[in-house]
């Protein structure tokens, strides 16, 4: 479904819409006035047109889905935190100011949602069950169309490596891998989510690519032989 | 290079992939790989790092479009409610029509309650003044004890207008006797009891009470006028006291014991078996009661304070009058009243001795005797209350304060009391009374100090001549005569008649005793009341 096709606001609607934008002072009040801006959507939910949160699904469920698939690989587990981190964002709506883009915004709580997933119990048990589960690595490995089937297994395994080490680096650090490594964005991009200055996101991400090593290595001890 | 420095090169790894490293650094890390395996499978392991990082951003992770549905069914509905003014009109409309329950109870209660408390507030305070405008008329503050204010009236319990002393008087708390009356009819009232006190001797009493309840003087009057010798003291029977847990428990009673009063203190002690206490009574007005058992006490005025069952109560009820707060008599019992009645009578009077005791006078009744003997120029009166169905006990922790001077004989320090007994449970229920003093004579005591009158000595010493009868009635009265202006010759023969019973509590009043006692007439009294001593005196020699 595309966000054109949902119904658009009323009249009364806009009204209230611009009556709001206006008065928000800041440099994207410009283009949270644009009726179709993610602002200008938050606000009409927020005035009571609760289906107009779904144009902001929309638009932002497969980067908030993919971003949480790359940390935790597993697609149901993604799908169940994405959808708690857009339940998140809509039960917090009003305190989205328009001072950043929306996706900057559910970024962050998608960021800070799957950082408690990681130090819950719910994630320290699924990784004892995936410690006793090897023929999930088989059924991956045989579901790859790879010609050396040695190489994808190793490729499999250190992957696998990656993502276990991921889910017990920091979660400042998990965020910077997640966001400039996994998620490709830049420097400011990541430092505008995490609201820190752009130099300590690259020490951070050092820092994190360190122990992500280490932490490989302690994982697949046979590796570094 | 040491592999700490290696360790420090560590940090540049991000900048030298990058690109952005300069020179010397990037010279240093070159060299290090080129010379040390560790540190060029460290730095090749970063790589293979970069390596993952870079399969999975390149992985497509496509999110199903379900997704957004399953989202959306689990929004909440009411999170953020769409006001307008339609939709405010239809959810008032809503709740008028059917308004939640939860909502329609918490309403109805507070309404409640606000009703109850200003209706009981009030009400209260209504009668709070009324009793503390009177209380200031009839008792002016001393400094010895400060005046009850009426916001502290007020504040007090709800209750507190029946906690006001019972201050009629013990003659009208007693049973009228006329000659001709049927004595044996004394002993068949449940609730009566025939007494005979030095009617002058509580006049004032009487007198007080009439002036702080008007009503019931028409109301007295109007008992007076009804013959016989019934209603008195059920007219008179205040609803809270009839009510007040009088728990009483069999006393142990020594025998032998005599009666000791200091010079300005009184104390008395309870000579049971197992317990011991004492009350103790300064001419300031001050009482210390203390609990010999636990060796604690109880000070009023110096803050100090016992423990013990009783004293725990007896303190808060302390407390509450040091606050001006009356207690509710709902919740003291009999210490408590005498903790309670004792500060609103000493400012400005002299305590009272009072002894009662009880002598059987038939199986299952007994005869409750008590003496009042107030100190300096006041003579002692004898009140004798028979009541059939008393059964008189005292708790031994209850009868805190007094000595046993003799066999079922009990001595207390009180203002003023009346002991009658329980309408159902057959125990005894000590009153009290606000007791306003005559004036003195001129050879009062001026030291307000407790003294025992001479004519109660005499008793004593007619006691021990009892072997002949004869001379120390006559000396008695005789005695009598001279130590006061009041009744006192009726008076002590009355006091002799109790004697004579308390000294004789299992054997029956003899015929020679009989005529002993109604041959006494003694002069200048008044001759209906030496007739209801006589016929009290029949009656008792016919149940014997």
């Amino acid at each position: 479904m595309k966000a054109d096709d949902l119904p658009l606001w009323g009249t009364l609607s806009n009204q209230l819409l611009e009556t709001s934008v206006v008065k928000v002072e800041n440099p994207s009040v410009e283009v949270a006035a644009h009726p179709h801006s993610d602002y200008a959507i938050a606000a009409k939910v927020i005035a009571g047109e609760r289906e107009r949160f779904q144009l902001l699904v929309v638009r932002y469920r497969d980067m908030i889905f993919a971003m949480i698939m790359r940390q935790v690989r597993d697609r149901s587990l993604a799908e169940e935190l994405a959808q708690e981190t857009f339940i998140k964002a809509y039960k917090a709506l009003a305190q989205f100011q328009g001072g950043s883009s929306f996706g900057t915004w559910i970024t962050r709580i998608a960021l800070n949602h799957t950082n408690s997933y990681f130090v819950s119990r719910r994630y320290k048990e699924q990784v004892r069950v995936e410690a006793f589960e090897p023929e999930r690595h088989e059924q991956a490995i045989a579901a790859m169309s790879s010609n050396d089937v040695e190489e994808c297994r190793q490729k499999e395994d250190r992957l696998t490596a990656f993502s276990q080490a991921l889910g017990g680096l920091k979660g400042i650090y998990r965020d910077v891998i997640t966001l400039c490594a996994l998620e490709g964005r830049s420097y400011e991009e990541a430092a505008s989510i995490l609201e820190i200055p752009v130099g300590t996101v690259r020490s951070r991400l050092n820092k994190a690519r360190l122990e992500l090593r280490d932490a490989i290595a302690e994982l697949m001890p046979q590796e570094r032989v | 290079m040491t592999s700490h420095s290696h360790r420090d090169m560590e940090e540049w790894f991000l900048d030298y992939i990058e690109g952005t490293l300069d020179e010397a650094r990037r010279d240093a890390i070159e060299h290090a790989v080129a010379t040390d395996p560790l540190f060029a499978r460290s730095l090749e392991e970063y790589r293979e790092l970069l390596t993952c990082e870079a399969e999975l951003a390149g992985r497509e992770f496509p999110s199903d479009s379900a997704l957004t549905d399953r989202i959306m069914a689990e929004l909440p509905i009411n999170e953020y409610p769409r006001w307008s003014l339609g939709e405010l009109l239809r959810r008032g409309w809503d709740f008028l029509r059917e308004p939640p329950r939860r909502v329609v109870g918490a309403a109805a209660t507070v309404v409640i309650v606000m009703l109850v408390l200003k209706l009981g507030t009030s009400t209260y305070r209504d009668a709070a003044n009324v009793i503390v405008d009177r209380a200031h008329e009839q008792h002016p503050a001393s400094p010895a004890q400060p005046a009850l204010s009426k916001d502290r009236a007020i504040r007090a319990e709800p209750s507190a207008a029946q906690a006001i002393p019972y201050e009629r008087g013990i003659a009208d708390q007693m049973v009228e006797v006329a000659p001709q009356e049927d004595a044996a009819t004394l002993f068949q009232e449940d609730e009566q009891v025939s007494p005979l006190a030095n009617q002058e001797a509580t006049a004032p009493i009487r007198e007080e009470s009439l002036a702080l309840y008007p009503e019931r003087e028409a109301e007295r009057n109007q008992g007076n006028m009804a013959a016989g010798s019934e209603g008195s003291v059920e007219r008179n029977r205040v609803p809270s006291l009839e009510s007040a847990p009088a728990t009483l428990e069999k006393q142990t009673v020594a025998k032998g014991a005599s009666p000791k009063l200091g010079d300005g203190e009184t104390a008395v002690r309870s000579a049971s078996d197992d317990q011991e206490s004492r009350l103790e009574l300064s001419p300031s007005g001050s009482l210390a009661m203390r609990n010999a058992v636990t060796g604690e006490a109880l000070q009023r005025g110096d803050g100090s304070q016992g423990e013990g069952e009783s004293g725990a109560q007896v303190r808060a009820i302390a407390e509450s009058l040091r606050r001006g707060v009356l207690p509710a008599p709902e919740s003291i019992d009999f210490e408590g009243f005498i903790s309670y009645f004792l500060p609103l009578t000493t400012h400005d009077s002299e305590p009272i001795l009072f002894e009662f005791g009880t002598s059987p006078i038939r199986r299952g009744a007994k005869l409750l005797l008590l003496r009042i003997t107030s100190p300096g120029d006041r003579a002692p009166a004898l009140g004798i209350m028979a009541q059939p169905t008393l059964e008189i006990e005292f708790r031994s922790d209850l009868v805190t304060g007094a000595r046993l001077i003799g066999e079922r004989r009990e001595r207390l320090i009180f203002r003023e009391a009346l002991v009658r007994p329980h309408s159902n449970s057959g125990r005894a229920v000590l009153r009290l009374f606000q007791y306003v003093p005559r004036e003195r004579s001129p050879s009062a005591s001026p030291s307000g100090k407790i003294d025992v009158s001479p004519a109660v000595l005499r008793i004593r010493d007619a006691r021990t001549m009892r072997s002949d009868e004869a001379q120390p009635i006559a000396l008695l009265l005789e005695q009598s005569k001279k130590t006061t202006d009041l009744d006192l010759p009726l008076v002590a023969k009355a006091a002799y008649f109790a004697e004579a019973l308390l000294n004789r509590p299992s054997a029956p009043l003899s015929s020679e005793m009989l005529s002993s006692l109604l041959s006494i007439q003694p002069p200048d009294v008044d001759r209906r009341k030496n007739q209801e001593l006589d016929a009290l005196i029949r009656a008792v020699a016919v149940l014997e």
